[in-house]
């Protein structure tokens, strides 16, 4: 039904990713079968897209050094550095 | 640096762009604001543009629908500007508001505003359901619809309504494996109320045509039934079932388990009012429209002259309702800055109230039907999350009850259950359902919690650029 746009690479904690133009940053995590993209800061649970439209703020990734961006609304694009997030980073209970 | 307008439209989906298109035709200027890159919302959501549609056929009537509405806009493009990209967060003085536009703060003095944010879905706590894989039908409806993405391999739908149903098309189009899809209400129902449905027969042939794909892929399609658990190490790996009765209360000894890797979640919808509760609208609670929504006029202006509601945001009603809603707040703000006079603008609005008339018995018909029935609050266990953002169980929220919180305000106060990143749109409608149980009062008695200025996080910087 329809093609993906032009094909580049994102880094992904460190691996790249092949991501394609027009891609939401979820999208291209979850065809390369990356589905947790943080660990909450109390329980240390692990959590992923939720609502998938922006209301829920469950997908928090980190996007190019600014964190607690929504994996769902952030489009992709060549060379973007994106970080899942860990509870140490960002002063949580170890 | 403070931008102004005679309309400014929040939310790009059905309801917003034919708000837009009527205002433009009776000669306002406008502008449409919407956190997404495209017009659309979600119903009408469009595929990236960076992405090329081959089959247009095989995109579905919504897209098409959708492409048609947003190109009709382009016959007006000296009365309507579009700011995609743009998320309204404030709402301060008198019709300012503040947006977050691609990064960067803009300010915005609208004479008139149409708040048309949609809703999304009903969150429905069990445990297990903040584990990844679990998500709501919305979400698995978005990323196959506009991202071509399936979020599993192996799916349950679980829920209530005509939407799971139409989501479980479309992740048989794309080609995901459905192991059951789970339908809380039971369809005896239906059958009484086929002859309010046949006024709509094209809604009841689309649910109809739902149900023959899921036969011809073999899915089992389970009435009275609710998901109970789910569970997996850092994913999910298997889903529970159990047979309700008539509220919705899980009967014992039932319970089926299932291996999969992804749950769909679909309870209907609630409306998103964020924003009519941060402009200060009053709310009523109807439990057919989704819960706590703004209270309007005929012309569609909530208490606060000059602003207006349209669409899912202010009761659930779909996109037919929402097209039509949207063009009465569209012709009412014109009559409000005197574009249209009076007589004009309720000639305008007479065919399109008969059209609404008519679509709300059916929308009533299928709330009745598929509403959220009681018992299935009793899911949540002791230390089930109820709010996702700041980590607040059952068991802390009933605590804050039991030692005076009545309201949601004074519960949030407490807990800190509202006050996270999603500032209480998940697990607000539960909260109040756990205090109603708790306090012995009917839905409506409390609520809704007051919202704040920023609705949605935005960094500190852009406040001093």
């Amino acid at each position: 039904m329809v093609e993906r746009g032009a094909p580049f690479q994102i880094d992904v904690d460190g691996q790249p990713i092949l991501a394609y133009a027009g891609e939401t940053v979820a999208a291209a995590l979850f065809a390369n079968g990356k589905r947790i993209l943080r660990y909450t800061s109390k329980r240390r649970e692990p959590r992923s897209l939720y609502c998938g439209i922006g209301v829920c703020y469950d997908c928090l990734v980190t996007v190019d050094g600014l964190p607690n961006q929504r994996a769902c609304m952030t489009q992709v694009k060549p060379g973007l550095v994106v970080r899942t997030q860990r509870v140490v980073e960002f002063g949580g209970r170890q | 640096m403070m931008q102004s307008t005679e309309l400014a439209i929040i939310g790009g989906g059905p309801a917003g762009l034919s708000a837009a298109a009527e205002a433009a035709r009776a000669g306002v200027s406008s502008i449409v604001l919407d956190e997404n890159p495209l017009l659309g919302g979600q119903i009408f959501r469009q595929p990236p543009a960076e992405f090329r549609v081959v089959n247009q056929k095989r995109m579905g009537k919504q897209y098409a629908d959708g492409k048609k509405l947003i190109e009709e806009l382009t016959e007006f493009k000296e009365k309507i500007d579009t700011w995609t990209g743009s998320l309204v967060w404030g709402y301060f003085n008198d019709k300012e508001l503040a947006a977050m536009r691609k990064g960067r703060l803009e300010l915005l003095k609208a004479d008139q505003i149409v708040i048309a944010t949609g809703g999304y879905d009903r969150p429905i706590p069990f445990p297990g359901w903040t584990l990844p894989g679990v998500f709501t039908a919305g979400c698995a409806q978005a990323m196959v619809k506009s991202q071509a993405v399936l979020t599993g391999t192996r799916f349950l739908l679980a829920g209530s309504g005509p939407l799971q149903l139409a989501v479980a098309h479309q992740l048989l189009k794309g080609g995901a494996k459905l192991v059951a899809v789970v339908e809380a209400a039971s369809m005896i129902g239906l059958w009484r109320r086929l002859p309010t449905l046949l006024k709509q027969p094209g809604l009841l042939w689309d649910g109809f045509r739902y149900l023959a794909t899921l036969k011809l892929h073999r899915v089992p399609f389970m009435q009275s039934h609710i998901i109970v658990g789910a569970s997996g190490s850092e994913e999910v790996e298997e889903a529970v079932i159990a047979a309700a009765d008539e509220n919705w209360q899980v009967i014992p000894d039932t319970e089926q388990t299932f291996d999969v890797d992804a749950i769909c979640l679909g309870y209907g919808l609630v409306p998103n009012t964020d924003l009519t509760r941060l402009c200060g609208c009053a709310h009523d609670y109807d439990p057919n429209l989704g819960g706590w929504v703004p209270k309007r006029d005929e012309h569609m202006e909530t208490t606060v002259r000059g602003i207006f509601v349209a669409g899912d945001a202010c009761g659930i009603g779909g996109v037919r309702v929402a097209l039509e809603q949207g063009k009465l707040a569209g012709i009412y703000a014109a009559c409000n800055l005197g574009h249209l006079d009076e007589a004009t603008a309720d000639k305008l609005a007479r065919p399109i109230r008969r059209k609404l008339n008519k679509l709300q018995s059916f929308q009533s018909v299928i709330a009745d039907l598929f509403s959220v029935r009681s018992g299935i609050h009793g899911l949540p266990e002791k230390d089930t999350l109820i709010c996702r953002c700041e980590e607040i169980c059952l068991d802390d929220i009933r605590k804050a009850i039991a030692s005076g919180a009545l309201h949601p305000d004074d519960i949030k106060r407490r807990t800190r259950a509202g006050m996270g990143y999603c500032q209480g749109r998940i697990c607000g409608p539960t909260i109040l359902r756990i205090a109603e149980r708790q306090l012995s009062l009917r839905p409506g008695d409390i609520g809704p919690g007051r919202a704040r200025s920023p609705v949605k996080p935005v960094p500190m910087s852009i406040l001093f650029e």
